[in-house]
């Protein structure tokens, strides 16, 4: 029914069949700061396919933060072209960039970004109230995500009554809400200890092995290690792509989901087209 | 999608109670004003209207102008004359007197009393009608016969004879140089509500009789004023068509031009009247309406603090597909709800303060719906208009700039 549903409304959005689902090409970004033009990318050419793990690395001002604004549509480039699932992103007006955020993008921020006091079931909805999806579906489908991520039973907290592990767990809920072809993590581990950063990165490995693309923005070396591609920038520019494939693992056999026990996979979850 | 913003409003503002509240008090003051204003205006006017319809919409006097200067005496009215009138527009008057009246010292054996007498037909009792006592009222031989006889008011009579029932007593009154002794042939009671005493006064000191009117014009028989009360049958233009029928018969009656006559009539006085309250309540009004221009700037100043402060939340909002219309929806129903709400409450108050004030003086308000319509829809429009400018401003945010925002 939601699969229906989103196609249906999806209607200004073109279906373009590919398998990669991002390609850049000859992207730069320049930053206009009065005086001085600071070159944030320059020159970029990469491509990521559907179903891939992806960690792209690199110091401050390597540039990796303004690639993650322009992957996510949130920034677009100067020059050069940015496909996303087959659709040129340098073209699109704001309201059409603000859809493709909403239909084709899951973000997944370092410090949350939770509303607050919104209870978390309310917090996974909100993608799909920007979508219009219908409310009984809505709420439903929210639930049955936070359940997915192992906070079936805080659906009705608020983010300062979870921890930061729990909070980034309804982050992901939420990112996958609309079912979106591309999750994209920000330094999701970045305000997390330990322990919670591998629960969270076990998660992220468990959606990418139900066939989900995961683009994940870290510096941390033991984050980049759950990943099956690396890359890695330097002063704007792509300097090393290096592809480590991990043998597929089971769902349903992650470790320190909270509420313990064994979750079934969603599978309405899955990328669509994939 | 409407309902679900009106919620988020709903949770925005509670999360801000006091805030949401003190913000209100601007738009509570400024509507609560205006109604109350408004409505005591509009109270007014209906008790106005109400008194002109206990003397007689359709009373009016006619005179030669004042601004006549070559006053003849014939311009003045005879008795013949009003019978004349009266033969020829009979079926439209039902009342015609000379409006004389005079003020004198009444002594009986008993007391003595300043009294205020007014000249009348027999056929008063019919347009301006009082409950009789005791005996009866003036009839038409009283009238033919220019018999001394009075109808005299209830507590005037008590005043003057000791006792209510002063019918056959006796009094002596100087009226227009001629003493004589005046018979009491009734005596009567006016009901009159306490707003009707207040404004026009219950005659204080002063008592009040009646006598035929035709003893007031005699010796001389020529009166300045024709006072007639017109068919109550007949509609406002009905009305005024004949106002000008009369006048121009009287006009060629007198040998002028009926510009030279002037017609005050009863409506025209209401009229004039009921669009000054009117005036008056719209002016008083309009300067307590901007007391909600104040209300406004507080909500838009309030907007702008809120659109900070959710600066991030805005950011995340646009990164998970709001649409710049989406975010500038929601802030404006912010603080339309913030100032629908203050509206909504200053009516209540509004409309209590006159209900109150209604109560303590024992007259019957009025709140036209029209005006607390208005009042909403302009407490609605106020906070649109002055969340404009801060939703715009949230709308606009860069999301990246807001996501990053501390």
């Amino acid at each position: 029914m939601m699969r229906r549903w989103l196609k249906s409304s999806r209607g200004e959005l073109p279906e373009i069949e590919t398998d990669e689902l991002i390609k850049i090409v000859n992207l730069c970004k320049v930053y206009d700061t009065g005086a001085v033009k600071v070159i944030g990318l320059n020159n970029i050419n990469l491509t990521i396919k559907k179903g891939e793990f992806v960690a792209i690395m690199g110091q401050s001002g390597s540039g990796k933060s303004t690639l993650m604004n322009i992957l996510g549509c949130l920034d677009r480039p100067v020059l050069g072209h940015y496909y996303l699932d087959g659709i040129d992103i340098s073209t699109l007006n704001e309201d059409q960039l603000s859809r493709i955020r909403n239909q084709k993008i899951g973000f997944v921020f370092q410090s949350f970004n939770l509303i607050s006091r919104t209870p978390a079931v309310k917090n996974v909805e909100l993608p799909m109230t920007y979508a219009h999806v219908p409310k009984r579906l809505r709420h439903e489908r929210a639930v049955a995500l936070l359940e997915r991520v192992g906070l079936g039973k805080r659906i009705e907290h608020m983010p300062n009554e979870m921890s930061g592990g729990q909070r980034q767990r309804v982050a992901i809920a939420r990112a996958l809400a609309n079912e979106p072809p591309l999750i994209l993590a920000d330094e999701p581990t970045g305000n997390l200890d330990t322990a919670s950063s591998i629960e969270i990165m076990e998660l992220f490995s468990a959606l990418h092995d139900e066939g989900a693309t995961v683009v994940v923005v870290t510096h941390e070396e033991d984050i980049a290690a759950f990943t099956e591609r690396i890359i890695r920038f330097r002063d704007g520019k792509v300097v090393s792509d290096v592809r480590t494939p991990k043998p597929a693992r089971q769902p349903g056999a992650r470790e320190g989901a909270e509420d313990g026990g064994e979750h079934p996979p969603v599978t309405a979850c899955r990328p669509a087209g994939s | 999608m409407l309902l679900e913003n009106m919620k988020m409003a709903f949770t925005a503002l509670r999360a801000n109670k006091m805030r949401a509240f003190l913000t209100m008090l601007g738009i509570i003051i400024g509507i609560g004003s205006v109604i109350a204003i408004v409505s005591i205006g509009d109270t007014m006017r209906g008790l106005f209207s109400s008194i002109y319809q206990d003397i007689g919409v359709t009373q009016a006097y006619l005179s030669i102008g004042y601004w006549v200067d070559d006053v003849r005496q014939s311009d003045y009215f005879t008795m013949d004359d009003l019978s004349r009138i009266k033969e020829v527009f009979g079926d439209k008057i039902s009342y015609i007197d000379s409006d004389m009246s005079a003020s004198s010292e009444a002594v009986s054996e008993y007391a003595s009393l300043k009294f205020n007498f007014s000249g009348v037909d027999y056929l008063y009792q019919e347009v301006q009608p009082v409950d009789i006592l005791y005996g009866r009222y003036l009839n038409a031989g009283d009238i033919k016969g220019r018999r001394q006889n009075a109808v005299m008011e209830a507590d005037s009579a008590r005043r003057l004879f000791g006792t209510e029932n002063a019918v056959g007593r006796t009094f002596r009154a100087e009226i227009f140089g001629n003493m004589r002794e005046y018979t009491v042939v009734g005596v009567y009671q006016k009901k009159m509500s306490a707003f009707q005493q207040m404004m026009m006064g219950s005659g204080g000191d002063t008592g009040s009789a009646f006598v035929p009117w035709t003893l007031l014009t005699w010796p001389n028989d020529y009166f300045y004023y024709c006072h007639f009360f017109a068919d109550t049958n007949m509609t406002e233009p009905e009305l005024n068509a004949f106002y000008s029928e009369l006048t121009a018969y009287v006009a060629k009656l007198k040998d002028r031009r009926p510009e030279d006559f002037r017609m005050e009539t009863a409506i025209g006085q209401m009229g004039q009247m009921d669009s000054m309250m009117a005036n008056l309540s719209m002016a008083v009004g309009g300067i307590a309406a901007i007391s909600l221009i104040v209300g406004g700037i507080g909500i838009m100043n309030i907007m702008l603090v809120s659109v900070t402060e959710r600066t991030r939340e805005i950011g995340i909002r646009k990164a998970l597909g709001a649409r710049t219309r989406d975010v500038l929806i929601q802030f404006l129903t912010e603080s339309a709800i913030l100032s629908a709400c203050g509206g909504i409450i200053g009516i209540i108050l509004g409309g209590g303060i006159v209900s109150l004030a209604g109560l303590a003086l024992g007259v019957p308000t009025i709140v036209k719906p029209g005006v607390v319509i208005l009042a909403v829809s302009f407490s609605a429009v106020v906070g649109i208009f002055f969340g404009l400018y801060p939703a715009s401003k949230a709308a606009k945010a860069d999301p990246i700039d807001a996501l990053r925002y501390e």
